[in-house]
C-alpha cells in the first residue's frame, strides 16, 4: 500500500494505457468516433466564423476572442468527457457494473476518473487546444493575465468534474437512471460557447453558481483579455474554491446514500 | 481458529417505489407509491478462516445485499459486522486490499483485450511483485486451463472461459477472503470443476476463506463445508452440510424400473411416492425400512428389471426446506 | 405483407415510449434548449449589429428558424440508430424469430415514431410558434409548408435507412452514424440558415438534397423565402426524391436478402 498521490497518479496511467489499447484495438470503429469528436468541434469553429463574417458578432467580443472561448469550451467539455463518458457511468450504474469498481481499492472520486474513459472525445480536445493555440497566437496577453486565467481554468475543470459527479449520483439517486444527464451535459456545453453576458443577469448568475460550468471557460477566457482585474480574479478564485468545497460535500452525502440505498 | 467474519444482527430496509405508469398522461406518472422492503432481518452468524461457506436462498431473499454489505459497498440500517477485524462500510478501501469479490453477472475484464492485461492492470493495482505475480499467474493458469485462453481477446472467449479468466482477475492478489456471486452462473461443466479444484486448493494452501451465493445444486454436494441458508431476510438454517440432511432425518431415495406395467399399489413398498408412471416407481423411505424382508422380497419379484437406492438429494432437502418455511407463514 | 402485425407493432412501439414520460419530458425540454440558446446569441448579435435584418432573416423570423429545427428534428426518425441498436443489443433476432420481416418493421416503427413526435413535439412547437412569433401563414405557403415537411420526412426516412444499413456489417458504426449526423445537421441549415453561408459552400448546398431535410421547410415557415422561390426549391427536392427512392429500391432488396433470408 504505497500512499496517496504518487499511487493515484501512477495507477491513473496504468488505466490510461490499457484504456488505449483497448480503443486501438477497435480501430476501424475508433477512427469514426475520433473523427466525429474532431468534426464537432470543427462545426463549432464554422458556425461562429460565420456569424462574425455576416455580422459584427457579439457584443464587446471580437472575432479572436470569441474563438478563445469557443475553443476552451470545446476542450472543457470534450475534457470531461473524455475523463468521465457520463453515458457510460451512468449504464454501468443502472446494469450494476459499478459496484464492482467498489470491490477494488479504489476511492469513489478515482473509479469516477479512471474507470470510464470516453477515449474518441480526446479529438475534441486536441482540435480545441489547436483552435485556441491558433487565436491566441494573434493576441497579446500579460504574463500576469495568463497565470490567472490558467489557475481558474483549473479550479473550473474541478468544479466542472465534481459536477457531473454530482449530476449522476443525484440522477440516479432520484430516477434511478441517468441517460439524460448525458442531454444535459450537451446542452450546458453550447450555453457556454456563448459569452455567459448574453443571458442577462440572471442567466449569468445561474450559470455561475447553479450550474458553475462558467468557471472552466467563460471566467478564464475574461480574466486572459484583460476583462475583469485582479480584485475579480481574486475574487472568482476564492468562490471557485468555495464551490469545489460545497460540490464535493453534495457528492459525498450522495454517494453515501447510494451505497446505503443501493440492493 | 480465528474468525473472518463476524455478523450480528444485520438489518437492511430498501425504500422501493411504483410509479403509476400507465395511469394519467403526465404528472401522474411522477407520482410514485413507496414502500419499505426487508431485505435482511436481524441476520447474524460467523464465518472461522478457511471455511467454505455457501449462502443459499432463493432469488430476492437478501444474498447479494449481504454481500454488498461484507464487501462495504453497502451500508446497514442496523446491526455490526467485521470481515477480518473490520467494519467493512467504514473501511471499504483498506478492506479491499484483503478480499476478492467474483461476480458472475459483472465482470471486470477489459472487453477488447486479452486477460492478460486485464492481469497486469491488476498487478498494478494491488501493487503485486512481479516475481509473485508471474508465479501465481502459472499458477492459475495450470490449475484452470487457462494456457491457450489468456492471451485471446475476452470477447473471443467461450462464456466459461471468461468466467475463469474473472476469477483469476479477482484472486490474484491472493485475498484472505473471497466473496463469490453466482460465479459459476451458465458455465460449462468442465470449467466449473477445473473452478472447484482451484478453489480447494487456494483453501489447502493458503487457508483462503470462501463466501460464496449458488443456486447450483451440484455445487453444494461438491463444495459445502458450512451452510446457511437465508429466506426472506432471515437466516432460516446456519450449520454442516451433513447437519443440513439430518435436518430431515435419514432418508433414501428408491428407484425401481419394472418390465410389464404395473397397477395402482400393486407395490406396497411404503414411504412416500415421489415419482411414477406406468413402469417406473420412485420412493421417498427410511433407511432402515429398505432392509425389511417384505421389502427385498418385493424388490426381487420376476418383474422387477432394476432398482436403484441413492441419498437424500440436497437439492430435495433445500426444495423442502423452502416449501416447509412457507406452510409455517 | 400483412399489415395487421406492423400496425400492431406500431402500437406496442407508442405505448413504450408513452410508458417512458419522465424521459420524453426531459427530451423534450433539452430538444427546446437549442433554439433558446441561438434565441440568445442572435438577440445579442442584432443588438450589436444595429440592422433590422441579416440576409432576409429578422431576428423574429431567425429565432423562428431555430424553433421549426428543434420542431424538424424531433420529427426525424432515427431509423439509423435504431438498427444500429437492434444489431448489437442482438434485438433483431428476437425480431427475425417471429414472422415480421425487419425491413417493414423498420419503416413501420418510423412511420409510428413520426406519428407520435408530430403530435406530441412538432404540432405543439408549431402552433405556439403562429400564436407568439406572428408568424402569418396564408394558405398557400401552409400548403408548400405541408408539402416539404413531407418531402423532408420521405427524404430523411430514406437517408436514416441507407445509413443504418452500414450497421450489419460492422460492429459499432456508433462514430460514423455521428458523423453522418453532424454534416446533414450543417448542410441541412440545421446550425446556420443555408443563404447565411459563404457564397461558395451555399451555392453547393442549394443543389444537395440535404436542404430539403431542415432549411427548406423552415425557410418556407418562417417566410424568408417566397413561395414561387419555394416552388421552385421544392421541384429539385421532388427530383432528389425520385434519385433516394431509385437508391433504396436497389438497397431494399439487398437488404431483404440480407437480413430476412440469411438471418443477418
Amino acid at each position: 500500500m504505497s500512499s496517496g498521490i504518487r499511487r493515484t497518479l501512477h495507477l491513473f496511467a496504468l488505466t490510461q494505457v490499457y484504456t488505449w489499447k483497448s480503443f486501438i484495438s477497435y480501430r476501424f470503429q475508433s477512427v469514426f468516433w475520433f473523427l466525429s469528436s474532431i468534426l464537432q468541434a470543427l462545426l463549432t469553429f464554422v458556425f461562429v466564423s460565420v456569424i462574425y463574417q455576416v455580422s459584427t458578432g457579439i457584443p464587446g467580443w471580437g472575432y479572436l476572442q470569441m474563438l478563445l472561448l469557443t475553443s476552451v469550451t470545446i476542450v472543457v467539455t470534450s475534457g470531461v468527457i473524455y475523463l468521465m463518458d457520463i453515458y457510460n457511468i451512468s449504464e454501468s450504474l443502472l446494469m450494476g457494473n459499478f459496484d464492482s469498481f467498489l470491490t477494488k481499492p479504489m476511492s469513489p472520486y478515482f473509479v469516477f476518473l479512471s474507470s470510464f474513459t470516453g477515449t474518441s472525445a480526446i479529438g475534441g480536445v486536441i482540435t480545441g487546444i489547436i483552435l485556441f493555440a491558433y487565436a491566441a497566437s494573434q493576441l497579446h496577453f500579460g504574463v500576469l493575465n495568463l497565470i490567472a486565467a490558467f489557475a481558474i481554468f483549473a479550479l473550473g475543470i474541478l468544479i466542472a468534474l465534481i459536477f457531473v459527479m454530482v449530476l449522476i449520483m443525484g440522477s440516479y439517486k432520484i430516477f434511478r437512471g441517468g441517460g439524460w444527464v448525458n442531454w444535459l451535459f450537451s446542452i450546458l456545453g453550447n450555453i457556454t460557447k456563448y459569452p455567459l453576458s448574453i443571458y442577462g443577469v440572471i442567466g449569468s448568475l445561474l450559470m455561475t453558481f447553479i450550474i458553475p460550468l462558467g468557471f472552466a471557460s467563460y471566467y478564464p477566457v475574461e480574466a486572459l483579455s484583460g476583462k475583469i482585474g485582479a480584485e475579480g480574479i481574486i475574487v472568482i478564485i476564492l468562490l471557485a474554491i468555495a464551490i469545489i468545497f460545497l460540490l464535493s460535500r453534495i457528492f459525498e452525502y450522495l454517494f453515501k446514500s447510494y451505497s446505503s440505498a443501493m440492493g | 481458529m480465528e474468525e473472518v467474519i463476524s455478523v450480528d444482527g444485520l438489518e437492511k430496509n430498501f425504500k422501493t417505489y411504483e410509479s403509476q405508469s400507465g395511469k394519467g398522461i403526465f404528472l401522474a406518472s411522477l407520482r410514485r407509491k413507496y414502500y419499505t422492503k426487508k431485505a435482511l432481518r436481524k441476520v447474524s452468524f460467523k464465518v472461522k478462516k478457511g471455511e467454505m461457506v455457501m449462502l443459499l436462498g432463493e432469488n430476492g431473499s437478501g444474498k447479494s445485499t449481504l454481500i454488498k454489505i461484507l464487501t462495504g459497498i453497502v451500508h446497514p440500517d442496523g446491526g455490526d459486522a467485521k470481515v477480518l477485524g473490520m467494519t467493512p462500510w467504514e473501511n471499504r478501501i483498506k478492506l479491499a486490499w484483503n478480499y476478492g469479490m467474483v461476480s458472475g453477472a459483472h465482470n471486470q475484464l477489459f472487453w477488447n483485450l486479452p486477460a492478460i492485461d486485464t492481469f497486469e492492470y491488476i498487478r498494478g493495482l494491488y501493487e503485486i511483485k512481479q516475481e509473485d505475480f508471474d508465479e501465481r499467474l502459472s499458477y492459475f493458469i495450470n490449475i484452470l486451463n487457462l494456457e491457450d485462453v489468456y492471451r485471446k481477446q475476452i470477447r473471443t472467449l467461450s462464456l466459461g472461459e471468461r468466467m475463469k479468466c474473472n476469477f483469476v482477475a479477482s484472486v490474484l492478489h491472493l485475498p484472505k477472503v473471497v466473496f463469490m456471486d453466482e460465479a459459476t452462473i451458465g458455465m460449462d461443466l468442465s470449467s466449473v470443476i477445473s473452478l472447484r479444484q482451484a478453489l480447494l486448493d487456494m483453501q489447502k494452501r493458503h487457508g483462503t476463506t470462501f463466501f460464496m451465493t449458488t443456486h447450483i445444486v451440484d455445487e453444494i454436494k461438491a463444495l459445502a463445508e458450512h451452510v446457511i441458508i437465508i429466506d426472506k431476510g432471515s437466516i432460516v438454517f446456519d450449520g454442516s452440510k451433513k447437519e443440513l440432511q439430518r435436518f430431515f432425518g435419514k432418508k433414501k431415495y428408491l428407484e425401481v424400473h419394472f418390465k410389464n406395467k404395473i397397477g395402482k399399489g400393486e407395490y406396497p413398498l411404503g414411504g412416500k411416492i415421489v415419482d411414477q408412471n406406468d413402469t417406473y416407481l420412485k420412493i421417498e423411505i427410511d433407511a432402515a425400512r429398505l432392509k425389511n424382508k417384505r421389502t427385498v422380497a418385493l424388490l426381487n419379484s420376476e418383474n422387477v428389471f432394476d432398482y436403484n437406492v441413492s441419498e437424500a438429494d440436497i437439492g430435495h432437502v433445500l426444495a423442502r426446506f423452502y416449501g416447509m418455511r412457507r406452510k409455517r407463514r | 405483407m400483412h399489415l395487421q402485425r406492423y400496425v400492431e407493432y406500431s402500437k406496442a412501439l407508442i405505448k413504450r415510449r408513452l410508458a417512458f414520460k419522465m424521459n420524453m419530458v426531459l427530451l423534450m425540454s433539452f430538444q427546446i434548449m437549442s433554439p433558446i440558446i441561438m434565441l440568445f446569441v442572435w438577440t445579442a448579435i442584432y443588438l450589436a449589429s444595429g440592422v433590422s435584418t441579416i440576409s432576409n432573416f429578422t431576428l423574429l423570423q431567425i429565432a423562428t428558424y431555430f424553433f421549426v429545427i428543434a420542431a424538424l428534428n424531433a420529427m426525424a426518425p432515427d431509423i439509423s440508430w435504431g438498427i444500429l441498436g437492434d444489431v448489437r443489443s442482438g434485438n433483431i433476432f428476437s425480431i427475425l424469430t417471429r414472422p415480421l420481416s425487419y425491413v417493414w418493421v423498420i419503416v413501420s416503427g418510423a412511420f409510428a415514431n413520426i406519428l407520435f413526435d408530430t403530435i406530441t413535439v412538432g404540432i405543439p412547437i408549431l402552433v405556439l410558434l403562429v400564436v407568439f412569433a406572428h408568424v402569418s401563414l396564408t394558405l398557400s405557403t401552409a400548403a408548400l409548408f405541408a408539402l416539404s415537411v413531407l418531402v423532408m420526412l420521405c427524404l430523411t426516412i430514406m437517408t436514416e435507412f441507407l445509413i443504418g444499413y452500414i450497421a450489419f456489417f460492422f460492429i459499432d458504426i456508433g462514430g460514423l452514424l455521428n458523423i453522418s449526423n453532424f454534416v446533414m445537421q450543417f448542410l441541412g441549415g440545421g446550425m446556420i440558415p443555408l443563404n447565411l453561408l459563404p457564397s461558395g459552400i451555399s451555392a453547393v448546398t442549394s443543389v444537395l438534397p440535404f436542404q430539403f431535410m431542415l432549411y427548406t421547410p423552415a425557410a418556407i415557415f418562417t417566410g424568408a423565402v417566397s413561395n414561387v422561390q419555394a416552388e421552385q426549391s421544392l421541384i429539385l427536392g421532388v427530383l432528389w426524391l425520385g434519385i433516394f427512392m431509385v437508391l433504396c429500391y436497389g438497397m431494399w432488396y439487398a437488404a431483404k436478402r440480407h437480413i430476412d433470408a440469411v438471418g443477418v
